[in-house]
């Protein structure tokens, strides 16, 4: 019976929800109480009192609605999310075609066990802002964004008015880095750490910055042609490739520190600009001794399971 | 609660307009009611005193320790009052309250605090509620729902801020707008629901709050004292509405008899000790006689304001009373009194025959033919005046023309009794006329007693209602003639030449109307008017059902269908089309800005100026923007570069930016296409 009802309220979804607060509780009751009064005595301005409760409540439920209505959510990841580090998400609250500002609005973000809340005390009509928020994701792989919830206690405070809002976000939790980077290497090391890359004095071009990237390589007459943070990109040096490799099929409890490993490796590398190759089984995952292979071997890292399926790869590395 | 910020900063304008809240519960209390006004004056000190000190942001956590001792000693003064002082529960209620505020006051405050304030506040909103009727409530009522709401959205923010949020300043023109919004809307929507209400009184718990506290004049007795007091007393006594009047008469002739005194003692007029009965009672009806058939009978809606006596004003022979109104007792001669020593305003029609009628209750003639002793010589007027008359009537009559030669009207010089007023002076005012009649008329014969009530009063053209004052205070005489009392009055009629007249002036008329609608549609509202409200609220429907039938039938003028058609469907549509606006209002709509049909147009100071251009020779051709036209245009005279490069750069912002124009800068748009509207030249011209 409960699991039908509860069926049912998840298909039959109001477009807003309400919620009674401590202080609207205690108005609630002291307007039942003014009712009472009024209807014990008779006296027309108590029923005044009474009615000036309830337009407030009813004002309570125009203005918030005014100040809800139109409000969209865009959540994008502000860095790098490794598992059970602490990581930043941007989230982007926007009142573009609206009229009336959104006022105290509380965006409540679940990626599933985490709940996340970002607050915005006002957003002026028509315009957006971005609070950036810090979470800790449990484990590595799609952390899809389950419900975003916008809320708000304008203008009273008496309720708490909340609605669902469109924000289809993923973030993709990368393995948590564990060790120095150089154990996991050994593994399947081929040719050992060589300093190389981004050390060369030639510039090869420039390319779109990368959260490793330092600051000095930051190529500050393209960024600002292209409006966008650009960096150098220099000359390697020829240097030998270091190979890490997956063994799958492999149980669980024994990938996951291999992949936290090979994941401290593959930052490693990119750190000091060494090129590296990641296997997954015998099947080469990512090669990056052309570079640029950051986000794909950490993605590869991050969605791998213990059979080498990897979702969205055709079902294998 | 940081109360030191300066009140122009935003955060400011929100903290005044909570503290004003947490005031105007003391200036109702102090302005509308008489409620402890030392406990009143405590509280404004701490209130000043906790403004001082949040402002200088001083600490004052050592004065948490006093909270016990200052609330007890609150606690002791209410009870003190109750037991000793008003001896009036809701009185010494307020003071406990009073008390506990102003400890409140004095201490640092956490928005839970200033919630327990505004609570406060409510509570001396609804004691004020509770012991007035003054119209003055209904702008107080608009104030206060206007800082309610300014306080509760300061509190919000209060709240946020305390639970770690770095709040944002809200802007002050912004709040203010938003309070007076919600100030009229909330009005509005309180009007609303207290007409749709249902007024239930049940009364189980406590009938009434507080003491009601009126106007005096009516005793059980009437001498010859002073009555100037009385005939210069301005003060609004009862304000008439005759929805039936008696055909025939002006309301201004009308008696609005409060009681009748039939024993007279040579000096005073006392009122008869004879039985009292109960009114008959159903609901809000009180019946007293039966209607009787073929007898036309008059209504009036008669309010009555607060008084300190228990008399209930009847005009004629009463047939029925319809109001809350508790118990009416009817005395043997005819008196009516409520249950009550006194009452506060009260409301009720009046089912009344103006033509005098054979009475119901037997007259006890020894008491009404009783002259003191030792008053022969005005038993000897009497059969001197009345000596030729056959009838009790044709004898009445004489003895009224006998005050017609040589009496007058007098306040200043009256007699002081009555044999120096019929035998020596002849001077003197209601009082002495009245009781004269009576005396001569039992002489005669007749039974005779003296009534004392208002006579007319001044008409309201505005609201169309009778105005009685304290002013129009009335003694008159009512004889027992052909088996009933018939009203006579001695006193010469003054009207506009009385020493006391005084016509009120337009404005006083219009704002007394104000109060006579307060009291009938606010403090007298009742469920019998809610009644007749959906009742005739109904029998419109029908009546209109009926119309749009009737306009269907065969034979009926087409454009009579079709207006009528538009007036069953416009109204609703109306209604909807506001509903969705007022609903919407927030937002311009759940497309993305940029992309709905009315943003396509270009801003008008811009499409104005396009078909000037237009209009002058210089139209866009494909593949010109409009930019370079206007650019090219304003390149030939060199005067307008800087205004044409300033409008298209404003035009962009305002048409693809991601923010509207401020309104400085809308005016700056408009001030631009204006004048390259009138600079721009012709193609060809110099």
């Amino acid at each position: 019976m409960k699991t039908a009802r509860s069926g049912l309220r998840g298909r039959i979804r109001l477009p807003r929800r309400l919620r009674v607060t401590t202080e609207g509780k205690g108005f609630v009751l002291l307007t039942l109480g003014v009712g009472v009064a009024a209807i014990n005595t008779g006296n027309n301005l108590l029923y005044i009192a009474l009615s000036m409760n309830l337009s407030l409540i009813v004002l309570s439920g125009i203005l918030s609605e005014w100040c809800i209505r139109g409000v969209t959510v865009r959540v994008t990841p502000a860095s790098e999310a490794f598992a059970s580090r602490e990581s930043l998400l941007a989230v982007t609250c926007s009142a573009s075609g609206k009229r009336f500002p959104a006022m105290s609005l509380t965006v409540g973000l679940s990626f599933g066990e985490a709940v996340l809340t970002a607050r915005f005390p006002e957003i002026p009509a028509g315009g957006r802002a971005t609070r950036v928020i810090s979470f800790t994701p449990g484990r590595r792989g799609a952390l899809p964004l389950l419900s975003c919830v916008v809320s708000t206690r304008f203008p009273f405070a008496l309720f708490e008015k909340s609605m669902d809002a469109p924000a289809q976000t993923s973030i993709l939790v990368y393995p948590e880095p564990s060790g120095t980077g150089e154990d996991g290497a050994s593994r399947a090391a081929n040719g050992g750490a060589t300093a190389a890359g981004r050390q060369g004095s030639a510039i090869r071009g420039v390319r779109e910055h990368m959260p490793a990237d330092a600051v000095r390589d930051i190529h500050w007459k393209a960024s600002a042609r292209m409006g966008k943070w650009m960096v150098k990109e220099r000359e390697n040096e020829a240097a030998p490739v270091s190979d890490v490799r997956l063994p799958v099929p492999c149980p669980p409890g024994e990938l996951e520190p291999l992949i936290s490993r090979a994941c401290a490796f593959v930052l490693r590398c990119e750190k000091e600009g060494r090129s590296y190759r990641l296997w997954v089984g015998d099947r080469l995952g990512v090669d990056a001794t052309a570079g640029g292979g950051r986000q794909r071997a950490l993605s590869l890292l991050a969605l791998v399971g213990c059979d080498g399926a990897m979702p969205g790869n055709g079902g294998q590395a | 609660m940081n109360g030191g910020r300066s009140p122009s900063s935003p955060e400011g304008f929100l903290r005044w307009i909570l503290r004003a809240q947490w005031a105007c519960g003391l200036l109702l209390l102090a302005l509308l009611t008489g409620i402890a006004r030392a406990a009143l004056l405590a509280s404004a000190a701490a209130f000043v005193a906790g403004v001082i000190l949040d402002r200088a942001r001083a600490p004052r956590e050592g004065l948490r320790r006093l909270t016990v001792p200052l609330v007890s000693i609150a606690v002791a003064a209410s009870v003190a009052d109750l037991f000793l002082g008003s001896q009036d529960l809701l009185f010494s209620v307020t003071v406990l309250v009073l008390g506990i505020q102003s400890v409140k006051f004095l201490l640092p405050k956490s928005s839970r605090d200033g919630w327990q304030l505004c609570a406060i506040s409510f509570l001396e909103f609804l004691a004020s509620a509770a012991t007035t009727t003054e119209i003055q409530f209904a702008a107080f009522a608009f104030l206060y729902l206007g800082l309610c709401a300014g306080a509760m959205w300061a509190l919000q923010i209060e709240r946020r801020e305390e639970e770690g949020e770095a709040a944002r300043p809200v802007s002050p023109r912004f709040a203010a707008k938003l309070l007076l919004f919600s100030a009229a809307s909330g009005i509005i929507i309180t009007a609303i629901l207290f007409a749709a209400t249902p007024r239930i009184g049940l009364g189980q718990i406590l009938r009434r709050l507080g003491k009601s506290e009126g106007l005096t004049g009516f005793s059980d007795t009437i001498s010859l004292s002073d009555v100037t007091g009385i005939k210069t007393d301005r003060r609004v006594v009862a304000r008439v509405e005759f929805p039936d009047p008696p055909p025939g008469t002006s309301p201004l002739s009308l008696y609005l008899k409060g009681a009748v005194y039939s024993r007279f003692d040579g000096t005073n007029w006392k009122r008869s000790r004879g039985f009292r009965l109960r009114v008959a009672r159903a609901g809000i009806t009180y019946m007293v006689e039966p209607f009787r058939q073929g007898v036309r009978h008059s209504t009036a809606e008669i309010t009555l304001e607060a008084m300190d006596n228990p008399v209930l004003f009847a005009y004629g022979n009463p047939l029925m009373f319809e109001g809350s109104l508790g118990d009416i007792w009817m005395e043997e001669e005819g008196n009516f009194y409520l249950s009550q020593s006194g009452h506060s305003a009260l409301r009720y029609r009046l089912y009344f025959i103006h033509e005098a009628q054979r009475g119901r209750i037997a007259v006890s003639p020894r008491e009404h033919l009783e002259l003191p002793p030792g008053w022969d010589d005005i038993r000897a007027l009497a059969v001197r005046i009345t000596a030729e008359g056959k009838s009790d009537a044709e004898r009445a009559e004489m003895v009224l023309r006998h005050f017609r030669t040589g009496y007058r009207y007098t306040i200043a010089d009256p007699a002081s009794s009555i044999r120096e007023f019929l035998l020596v002076k002849r001077a003197g005012f209601c009082e002495h006329y009245a009781t004269a009649l009576a005396l001569l008329l039992r002489a005669s014969g007749i039974p005779a007693r003296v009534a004392a009530g208002y006579m007319g009063g001044e008409w309201s053209d505005v609201g169309n209602y009778l105005i009685v004052r304290q002013s129009d205070a009335h003694a008159w005489t009512e004889a027992w003639i052909d088996g009933r009392w018939v009203t006579l009055d001695a006193t010469p009629p003054l009207g506009e030449q009385s020493p006391f007249f005084a016509r009120t002036g337009k404005v006083g008329i219009y704002i007394d109307w104000a109060r006579q609608r307060w009291n009938k549609y606010v403090v007298d509202y009742s469920l019998k008017m809610q009644a007749e409200g959906v009742s005739k609220g109904w029998a419109g429907l029908m009546r209109a059902r009926a119309g749009v039938l009737g306009a269907f039938a065969p034979g009926v003028d087409f454009r009579v269908r079709a207006g009528l058609l538009a007036a069953v469907i416009l109204p609703p549509l109306l209604l909807a089309a506001i509903l969705r606006k007022v609903l919407r209002a927030g937002s311009r709509g759940r497309r993305p800005a940029g992309t709905g049909p009315r943003e396509e147009r270009p801003p008008r100071p811009y499409a104005r100026l396009l078909r000037r251009m237009a209009a002058r020779g210089l139209k866009a051709s494909p593949g010109t923007t409009m930019e370079e036209m206007l650019l090219g245009a304003s390149r030939r005279k060199q005067a307008l570069a800087g205004d044409a490069s300033r409008f298209i750069v404003l035009y962009h912002r305002d048409r693809f930016g991601p923010l509207p124009l401020s309104h400085a800068e809308s005016r700056e748009a408009a001030r631009l296409a204006w004048r390259l509207r009138r600079e721009i030249p012709r193609p060809g011209a110099n």
